[in-house]
C-alpha cells in the first residue's frame, strides 16, 4: 500500500515539462531545415559523429574475428575433404587458417577496389568502413578518411561493383556517407541499354527500386543502369545495378521495377571516394 | 549515485552500445536501438520527467548520429518516454511480465510514430513499407533485448529500492 502511494506521487507528471518537450523537439526540427552547413546542429552532428568514430572502430575490430571465423566455415562448405581433414587439427590452426582466408578475401576486395579505380578519369582515395548503419529506417556508413585526406561533402563514393552513395558529412578524420539503399537517397540513372532516364531510390521491402519510368519503355530484367549525371549529383557513366523485376499495374502510368545492385552494400568493406568531382549537390532528407 | 548523473550515464552507455554494438547486432537489416532501451528503462525506473527529458535528449544523440533530418526522433522519444513514465508510476506491479510489454508497447509506438513523422517529411520510406520489414522485426527485437538489458540497467538506476532478482525488480 506504502508503495503504491510513492509511485503515484511519482507518477504525478508535469504535462507542461512535456509540452515544453514537444516544443523544443520542434524547434530543433525547423532549425535543422533552415540552418546552413555552418549551423549549430550540423556542427554538432559532426562532433558526436567524431566521437563516436573510436567506439565504431572498436566495434568493427571486436566483430572482425567473428566475421573471419565465418568466412572461414563458410569456405569448408565448398570443399567437405577439406573440413574432414581439417576437423583433426587444433584451434590454433583454426584461427591461423581463418586469419589467413580473411587476407585473401581482402586482398581479393582491394585488388577488385584498384582494377575499377584504374577505370575511373577522376581522382580516387581508398577507404575503409568504421561504421555501419546505426537505424533500421536511414542506411548511412562512416569511412576513415576526411577533409585531412582530400575528402568533399557530396563526393560520389563507389565500390568494384559500381555506385555505393554519397558523402553528406565530413570531419577531418572521417566522413558519413548516405547509401544509395537509403529512402532519402535518388539516383538519377540511365538505362544503358535504351538510354531511357528513371530515378532509382532506395527502398525497405527491395534493395533499389527505379521510378519514373513509363510502361511503355520500361527496361527488361538484365539491364543495366547507369548514372546519368543529370542534376550534378553523380558523375555520368557509373554503374547502380541491374533490373531484377519489371511489372506494369493496371492503372499506373509508371512500370514498378526492382534493381539489384552490383555490390554487396551490407557487408562491403573498403570503397573508392571520387575526390575531383566538385559536386556540390546532395540529395534531399539531410537538410540541405 | 546522483539521480542526474546516473541518468546522464545510462544515456552516455546507450550512445557508445548504438555506435558500437548496434551495427553488428544487425539482423536482415534491423539495426537494435540502445538509445531506445536506454530511455525506456529510465522512463520506468525514474518517473515521467526523467523519461521525458531523457527520451528528448537521447532522441537528439540518435537523430545526430544518422544522416537524416535532425529533430523526428527526439520527439518520439520525448512523448515515448514521458508516457512509460507516467505509465509505470500508475500501473507498476511485482514482476517481469510489465515492463517488458511496456518496453514492446513502447517500441510499437516509437516504430509506428517514428516512421510515420518521416513518412510526412519525406525523409524517409513510405510508410506501409516498413511495417512488417521494421516495425514487427523491431518490436521482437527490443522486447528480446530488454529481457537482458532491463535488470540489469535498472538495478543500476533504482537506488531508493534495492533488488536482489529480476522477480523483483518492479
Amino acid at each position: 500500500m506504502k508503495r503504491l502511494e510513492i509511485d503515484t506521487r511519482r507518477g504525478a507528471g508535469r504535462p507542461l515539462v512535456l509540452a515544453v518537450l514537444i516544443v523544443a523537439a520542434l524547434i530543433v526540427t525547423t532549425v535543422w531545415y533552415r540552418e546552413g552547413d555552418d549551423g549549430p546542429l550540423h556542427a554538432a552532428r559532426r562532433v558526436v559523429v567524431a566521437v563516436g568514430q573510436p567506439f565504431e572502430t572498436a566495434g568493427t575490430w571486436i566483430a572482425t574475428p567473428f566475421r573471419g571465423f565465418g568466412n572461414w566455415v563458410g569456405s569448408l562448405g565448398v570443399n567437405s575433404a577439406d573440413y574432414a581433414s581439417l576437423k583433426d587439427q587444433n584451434q590454433q590452426l583454426k584461427e591461423r587458417l581463418a586469419a589467413l582466408e580473411e587476407a585473401k578475401l581482402e586482398n581479393d576486395r582491394i585488388r577488385a577496389l584498384v582494377d575499377f579505380a584504374k577505370a575511373q578519369d577522376v581522382p580516387t582515395i581508398g577507404a575503409r568502413i568504421i561504421g555501419r548503419p546505426t537505424d533500421s529506417r536511414q542506411r548511412s556508413i562512416v569511412i576513415d578518411r576526411g577533409t585531412s585526406s582530400g575528402v568533399q561533402k557530396g563526393d560520389t563514393v563507389v565500390a568494384a561493383g559500381g555506385l555505393v552513395g554519397q558523402v553528406v558529412e565530413v570531419t577531418p578524420f572521417d566522413a558519413q556517407v548516405r547509401l544509395i539503399t537509403d529512402s532519402a537517397s535518388g539516383v538519377a540513372v540511365l538505362v544503358q541499354r535504351t538510354r531511357v532516364n528513371g530515378i532509382v531510390r532506395g527502398a525497405l521491402e527491395a534493395p533499389l527500386e527505379l521510378d519514373f519510368v513509363q510502361t511503355q519503355v520500361a527496361p527488361v530484367v538484365g539491364d543495366v543502369l547507369v548514372t546519368s549525371g543529370l542534376g550534378g549529383t553523380y558523375p555520368k557513366g557509373i554503374v547502380v545495378g541491374e533490373v531484377t523485376a519489371v511489372s506494369a499495374p493496371e492503372a499506373g502510368l509508371y512500370a514498378a521495377i526492382t534493381v539489384a545492385s552490383r555490390v554487396d552494400i551490407d557487408r562491403i568493406e573498403e570503397v573508392l571516394v571520387m575526390t575531383g568531382q566538385n559536386s556540390s549537390t546532395i540529395l534531399p532528407g539531410g537538410g540541405e | 549515485m546522483n539521480k542526474t548523473l546516473s541518468v546522464a550515464l545510462a544515456l552516455l552507455g546507450g550512445y557508445v552500445l548504438q555506435v558500437s554494438l548496434a551495427p553488428q547486432l544487425a539482423v536482415f537489416g534491423v539495426v537494435p536501438n540502445f538509445m531506445f532501451l536506454v530511455v525506456v528503462t529510465i522512463a520506468l525506473t525514474q518517473g515521467p520527467v526523467s523519461g521525458g527529458v531523457a527520451g528528448f535528449v537521447g532522441g537528439l544523440v540518435f537523430d545526430l548520429l544518422n544522416a537524416g533530418v535532425v529533430g523526428p526522433f527526439a520527439l518520439v522519444l520525448a512523448v515515448v518516454g514521458y508516457v512509460a513514465g507516467a505509465l509505470n508510476a500508475n500501473l507498476f506491479a511485482e514482476g517481469w511480465l510489465l515492463p517488458v510489454t511496456v518496453v514492446a508497447v513502447a517500441s510499437l509506438a516509437t516504430e509506428v510514430s517514428y516512421g510515420l513523422i518521416l513518412a510526412v517529411l519525406g525523409t524517409g520510406p513510405q510508410f506501409w513499407d516498413g511495417l512488417l520489414t521494421v516495425v514487427v522485426p523491431s518490436v521482437i527485437y527490443h522486447t528480446a533485448l530488454a529481457v537482458i538489458l532491463y535488470p540489469l540497467l535498472a538495478r543500476l538506476l533504482r537506488t531508493e529500492r534495492p533488488m536482489k532478482s529480476f522477480r523483483r525488480l518492479a
